[in-house]
């Protein structure tokens, strides 16, 4: 398992960080998201053998996240 | 603050701001409520029953909260210390969340509560039910990730000091969410990030709107006559002609001093018998308080500057004697939220 921290900006609710969450964790191989909105910041924790980190930003970035990593 | 004005928050304001996650947990209770439905036909009308069923148990989950924050906001009436405390800090946290809102610095972030990840785990796990009761028990459970808009009408509801206007508050304000999540709940099937720019900005006045009439309340109740109301007025009588009097807690006409007289706490504020309360300086007072149907935050009679508060129910009444001030000048008397005012003359 593997950790990674990034920070996300552009976020405008408590609500988009718990969306992030989920949409996080419905990819496979996540297994589990936390964001925390006054921070910005989304750890996640996931299995390297089934997602790359690449993915993950992707994924990110498709939400329309500005993304940095930590 | 009336219950209309907060149902239109919640319509025009409210909505928006709850539904980036709300919205769409709801699109994935109602997808799985689908899969079980056979025909298409069945999957178009079938999809108003898991809506409606989410929203108005999400109605009467944030009622019940409303009335649960009225009743501790009630403690709070004891004394009125306690309430300005509370009123206070409930404006400093409507504010921050409308700066928030409008990102005016990364700090009032730090104002927006955002719900620890077991709660919102559970949540996510039952928007994957496929129970019939399923968008229900969801609606219900919502009450437990409240967004911005909806945790500054909480705090709100906090300060009303009643449970009835506490839950009144909530229900309107929820209520005036819910046509926005029945449109797109029945009509479109994703809802993503439709918080923007223009709605939030919508969002944080209406809070901004809520947290001045609080200060309001707040200044009012530490006896001091510089309200935001008292200012408007006094720039309104500048500028043309008003009744001396109109300003609460400034000039007022005197009448005939009196040691008796009778509050009447209405519908619409106060009343009193005579018309313009007039008492000597020093002298001793007897003042009848009868509650002619006056409910919420009226029930309780302040004094500020006496530091007195006497909480009469609908349809009871009470006394309360009392010494005046030995300076002549207005004595303000108000509701525990400094919303309904009426002014005693000391001569």
């Amino acid at each position: 398992m593997k950790t990674i921290t990034f920070k996300v900006t552009n976020l405008e609710c408590t609500s988009c960080a718990m969306s992030i969450d989920f949409d996080l964790e419905d990819l496979k191989g996540v297994v589990e998201a936390s964001t925390n909105y006054a921070r910005q910041r989304t750890t996640v924790t996931y299995d390297p053998e089934l997602i790359d980190q690449k993915s993950i930003i992707a994924r990110l970035k498709n939400l329309n996240y500005d993304v940095k990593i930590i | 603050m009336d219950i209309f004005s907060i149902f239109i928050t919640g319509l025009f304001a409210g909505g928006i701001t709850c539904l980036a996650v709300q919205g769409g947990l709801l699109a994935s209770s109602i997808a799985q409520q689908e899969e079980n439905l056979a025909s298409e036909f069945e999957k178009r009308s079938g999809s108003w029953i898991p809506v409606v069923s989410f929203l108005v148990a999400r109605l009467v989950a944030y009622t019940i909260l409303g009335i649960l924050l009225g009743s501790l906001g009630s403690l709070f009436q004891l004394s009125l210390t306690a309430r300005v405390i509370l009123q206070l800090s409930a404006v400093v946290f409507m504010v921050g969340t409308a700066f928030n809102l409008l990102q005016i610095h990364p700090l009032f972030r730090y104002f927006v509560i955002q719900p620890p990840k077991i709660v919102t785990r559970l949540i996510r796990n039952q928007s994957r039910s496929q129970e019939l009761f399923g968008p229900a028990i969801l609606g219900a459970m919502t009450v437990l990730i409240p967004c911005g808009a909806t945790q500054a009408t909480m705090a709100y509801a906090l300060t009303t000091g009643s449970p009835v206007a506490g839950g009144l508050t909530m229900f309107a304000f929820i209520l005036g969410t819910s046509p926005l999540f029945l449109l797109l709940g029945v009509f479109a099937r994703s809802l993503n990030r439709l918080a923007n720019g223009a709605f939030n900005t919508a969002a944080a006045m209406a809070i901004l709107l809520l947290a001045t009439f609080n200060l309001n309340g707040t200044i009012a109740l530490t006896g001091s006559p510089y309200t935001v109301t008292n200012l408007l007025t006094k720039i309104e009588c500048t500028i043309s002609f008003c009744s001396p009097g109109k300003v609460a807690g400034s000039t007022t006409t005197a009448g005939k001093p009196v040691s008796e007289a009778t509050i009447f706490i209405t519908q619409n504020g106060y009343e009193t018998e005579p018309t313009n309360l007039t008492i000597k300086a020093g002298s001793k007072v007897k003042l009848n308080i009868i509650n002619r149907g006056g409910g919420g935050c009226a029930q309780s009679l302040t004094i500020p500057k006496l530091n007195v508060q006497r909480v009469v129910s609908v349809g009871q009444s009470d006394v309360l004697e009392f010494t005046a001030p030995k300076m002549p000048g207005p004595l303000a008397f108000m509701c525990s939220m400094g919303m309904y005012q009426g002014i005693i003359t000391v001569i």
